[in-house]
């Protein structure tokens, strides 16, 4: 029955022919005439959104023809309402004009409830980082955009939202990350690539808070990480990009590993256009690094790659492909403080590491009827990773993990007050490495459904679930995850949020089979390893108000997060005597958050900042929890003094990490392990739009300004300074 | 930009740069004492029982002399500390101790040995086959550390053979 289901969707193409056309238009500033770039549009009572590019242009396709309300709306203008009648089969063009001192802020996420939702809609904290802050800052990686995020701490390799998570190599994340909706966490590790994702090509990156299982299942304990890539351009488009830059030479002589400054440089460049049916976004790109730190060099390429086809004015198909590869010195750790930039003696520093990624995704998104679409969607995530060392010697290390995963999604309008989403979707993870002892697997099959009542034209009511089935659990492996939010919009300027969800993360196949020798002692399996669970709530108000002229955006929330059977490596005292994974903590962690944004004295200082507050306390052993930050602290500001030039100030605090492993000090693992600071960070960079034929933009950025040395994580200096410039062209 | 702006960045900048005094410096005084000194084998490399019993081999400093052979439990406890890999062939040794919160000072190191892993259970299967001695009857000697101090006369001698009296019951 399902698989009949299943092909007369695929088969569906050809039939789901309703009336449908394209709204192709371009939001202004209505008195100067200057595109809005980031604007974001909706149509009301429709699941459809865009938002408006560089050149404040935007393509809605697949609208349901018929009278339309489009509402647009942008930071520092006034939202604006636009009625249009559109025809089957006809594209109407549009031109949105928008007053500035605007009030309110509509920007919309897909992530949150896996349907295009404006944020005042959103029962959850919703962080977004568009395509301009990222382009500004200059950055190319995932854990570079994300330490600007509030709530957010990036250790490592390791993703944490409002402390869910502290420090354990990568291994485990309690975050989803998805590129395009698709799952990329590895199937091994189950950790972050950050290196292969297409950030330069991003539009968006959504940042859900929170427990996330009702909809996403595993790894979305802390909350989910959405990586959106931008949409391929109507009309021809090529971006180039490059950076050239260096590491100022360290303060201190023991530090200074060569005489010369190490230097980095990036290139990346992608093309967009459409050719009838089909559009495609080709990009890649090189990123070369010395490194601040010897032996910590690294070497990376990346391609993606979009291709839309557009099968009837009513269903699409959408392929994305990425490959990244990735050479690099094998660091794990400083030889002590002194040498804080060499790595410890008995390091063989002729090992690299080889490690490649692949993501293929095939998506087909099928309007039915204008208030049903679904999304069938199917993805391959692989992980190689190999050092250099023979494979007979002992220092040895590989694996070979494969993620299968197959999802159906099915939104329904049942009515003006009722939306319903669910669907199901089955993952398999399969790993073959010699530290697993052969091929392993580990399968979790899945059905959610949530829905979303609109109780009063203000009020509105989540309810949702997701139940999960873990093939490796040790007893019944069935996982229910249940969430419920509420949101209601006190005002056009106002509106509240609370919800409580369930989350859990189901133990990797790494933490589970994992047996090797690890400075000096072994690490043993542990089949019966049972997933992390935990619950978290919050309640929150967002709030946008005018003053001095100009708008503001107020975020607050309040939260807290109870955490359950947290898994760390132990030692565990029986016949064998090893380290093993084991289901060992519980946790609470409370917090407040803050987030501001506006302009002050006309547009002259732009200001961001946002603080987060936690108390994250273990409740097995009473203490403060490891590895977290209390408090953490963001602040942007913008200043255009020129009409073509913007200086911009981005400073980080985070306060000491108050508790560390004390195992790893005390065994001698990571001398002065327990060397730790107060993390402040500046970083400065001055914009200048060149006024040239090509469009060019040069940006000069110096982050870590004050040269503030502080570890990351255990025995890890952070980045120094680092001086860089980088120009950008973007040709149409 | 007005003036209020400049103010503005200009007490933002003060603030900044009055809270933050340039973080870690590897040339402040160390957390960390140093220990270390010369390893002697008593009649040589024949002496060495065969390689498959020599599971591992450290240098443990104990504060007290051990009533038991878990030394792991005794590191992890902070009651002792050992070097942080196996000093099987190795003519010298070196430990980094770190004075962590709870750390007396001066640190009064009782019983300073050379532990043999024997069998596969890392927590109970040691022997102790040299001490830091003042004398030829195998007597320890204590050994006294500051903050930032480094003492490398820490000699032992390992006998596999004939090794001293075990302090585990």
């Amino acid at each position: 029955m399902v698989l009949r289901w299943l092909v007369a969707l695929v088969l569906s193409v050809g039939i789901a022919r309703a009336q449908f056309g394209t709204i192709v238009g371009v939001v202004v500033e209505q008195s100067s005439g200057d595109p809005v770039v980031g604007a974001t549009i909706r149509l009301g009572g429709l699941p459809h959104g865009a938002v408006s590019r560089r050149d404040g242009s935007f393509v809605l396709r697949r609208v349901p023809a018929g009278n339309l309300t489009l509402l647009v709306s942008a930071v520092g203008y006034h939202p604006a309402e636009q009625h249009i009648t559109l025809g089957s089969g006809d594209t109407v063009r549009v031109r949105i004009g928008l007053r500035s001192e605007s009030i309110a802020s509509q920007a919309v996420v897909v992530s949150a409830a896996r349907r295009v939702q404006s944020v005042q809609e959103v029962s959850t904290s919703v962080s977004l980082v568009d395509a301009q802050a990222i382009a500004e800052r200059g950055l190319t990686r995932l854990d570079e955009v994300l330490r600007y995020v509030p709530g957010v701490v990036v250790t490592g390799s390791q993703v944490s939202i409002r402390g869910s998570s502290g420090f354990s190599y990568g291994l485990g994340s309690r975050v989803l990350l998805l590129l395009d909706n698709f799952p990329v966490l590895s199937a091994d590790n189950g950790d972050m690539s950050f290196d292969a994702l297409p950030i330069a090509d991003v539009e968006r990156i959504e940042i859900v808070k929170g427990a996330g299982s009702a909809l996403y299942g595993t790894s979305a304990l802390g909350g989910v990480i959405n990586v959106l890539t931008r949409e391929e351009s109507p009309s021809p488009e090529l971006r180039i990009r490059a950076l050239g830059g260096l590491w100022t030479l360290p303060r201190f002589e023991t530090w200074r590993y060569r005489s010369d400054p190490p230097r980095l440089g990036a290139f990346d460049a992608s093309a967009s256009g459409a050719f009838g049916p089909l559009r495609l976004l080709a990009a890649g790109g090189y990123r070369s690094d010395e490194s601040y730190r010897d032996y910590n060099d690294s070497r990376r390429w990346y391609s993606f790659g979009k291709v839309t086809y557009e099968l009837s004015s009513a269903a699409q198909l959408r392929l994305v492909a990425q490959y990244a590869a990735d050479d690099r010195a094998n660091w794990l750790n400083w030889r002590s403080l002194t040498y804080a930039t060499l790595p410890p003696l008995t390091t063989d520093t002729t090992d690299r590491i080889d490690s490649r990624k692949l993501l293929l995704g095939l998506e087909q998104r099928t309007i039915w009827s204008p208030a049903l679409f679904t999304i069938l969607r199917g993805s391959i995530f692989r992980t190689w990773y190999t050092n250099t060392v023979p494979p007979d010697s002992s220092g040895h290390v590989s694996a070979d993990a494969t993620q299968y995963n197959a999802e159906l999604q099915a939104s329904y309008q049942a009515s003006e007050q009722l939306n319903v989403t669910s669907g199901a979707n089955l993952v398999l993870n399969a790993v073959e490495s010699p530290y697993t002892q052969g091929r392993r697997t580990q399968a979790i099959a899945s059905v959610y459904a949530q829905a979303e009542y609109r109780i009063r034209e203000n009020l509105v009511a989540t309810l949702g679930g997701r139940l999960d089935n873990v093939s490796t659990e040790p007893t019944a492996g069935l996982q229910l995850s249940p969430k419920l939010g509420l949101t209601y919009r006190m005002s056009e300027q106002t509106s509240l949020r609370a919800s409580i969800g369930r989350a859990f993360r189901a133990a990797t196949v790494t933490e589970r089979y994992a047996a090797l020798r690890f400075a000096g002692f072994t690490v043993g399996v542990n089949p019966s390893l049972r997933s992390e669970v935990g619950w978290s709530a919050e309640v929150g108000l967002l709030h946008t108000a005018v003053l001095g002229g100009r708008e503001w955006t107020f975020d607050a929330a309040a939260f807290v997060a109870r955490m359950d059977n947290l898994i760390e490596p132990q030692f565990v005292v029986d016949t064998t005597a090893e380290i093993r994974f084991v289901n060992i903590t519980r946790a609470l962690l409370p917090g407040v958050e803050i987030a501001v944004r506006g302009w002050l004295w006309g547009e002259t200082i732009g200001v961001e900042s946002g603080a987060t507050l936690m108390a994250p306390r273990d409740l097995v052993e009473h203490a403060t929890l490891r590895f977290r930050h209390n408090v953490q602290w963001n602040t942007r500001l913008i200043v255009a003094p020129l009409p073509r030039v913007q200086l911009n100030a981005d400073y980080r605090f985070l306060s000491r990490v108050e508790r560390i492993d004390e195992r790893i000090v005390q065994l001698g693992l990571v001398p002065d392990g327990d060397a730790r600071v107060p993390i402040h960070v500046l970083d400065l960079r001055l914009l200048w739009d060149v006024p040239v034929a090509v469009p060019l933009r040069l940006a000069f950025n110096v982050r870590n300004a004050l040269d503030y040395y502080y570890t990351e994580y255990i025995g890890n200096l952070g980045p120094t300074r680092q001086l860089s410039l980088q120009a950008e062209w973007r040709l149409r | 930009m007005r003036l209020y702006g400049k103010l503005l960045l200009g007490c933002v900048l003060a603030l900044l740069l009055s809270h933050c005094d340039g973080g870690l410096d590897p040339t402040a005084l160390p957390p960390t004492a140093e220990l270390g000194g010369r390893l002697t084998v008593r009649g040589g490399s024949e002496s060495y029982p065969p390689r498959d019993s020599i599971l591992d081999l450290r240098v443990v400093a104990f504060r007290t002399i051990p009533r038991d052979s878990s030394i792991i439990a005794a590191v992890l406890n902070g009651q002792a500390y050992f070097t942080p890999t196996s000093i099987l062939d190795s003519t010298h040794y070196a430990i980094s101790i770190p004075f962590t919160e709870g750390t007396p000072e001066p640190l009064r190191l009782e019983y300073i040995a050379v532990a043999q892993q024997y069998g596969p259970n890392v927590f109970r299967d040691w022997r102790v086959v040299g001490v830091h001695a003042s004398d030829s009857l195998w007597t320890p000697k204590a050994v006294v550390l500051r903050r930032g101090e480094r003492r490398l006369d820490v000699d032992i001698t390992i006998d596999f053979r004939n090794p001293p009296p075990q302090p585990f019951r």
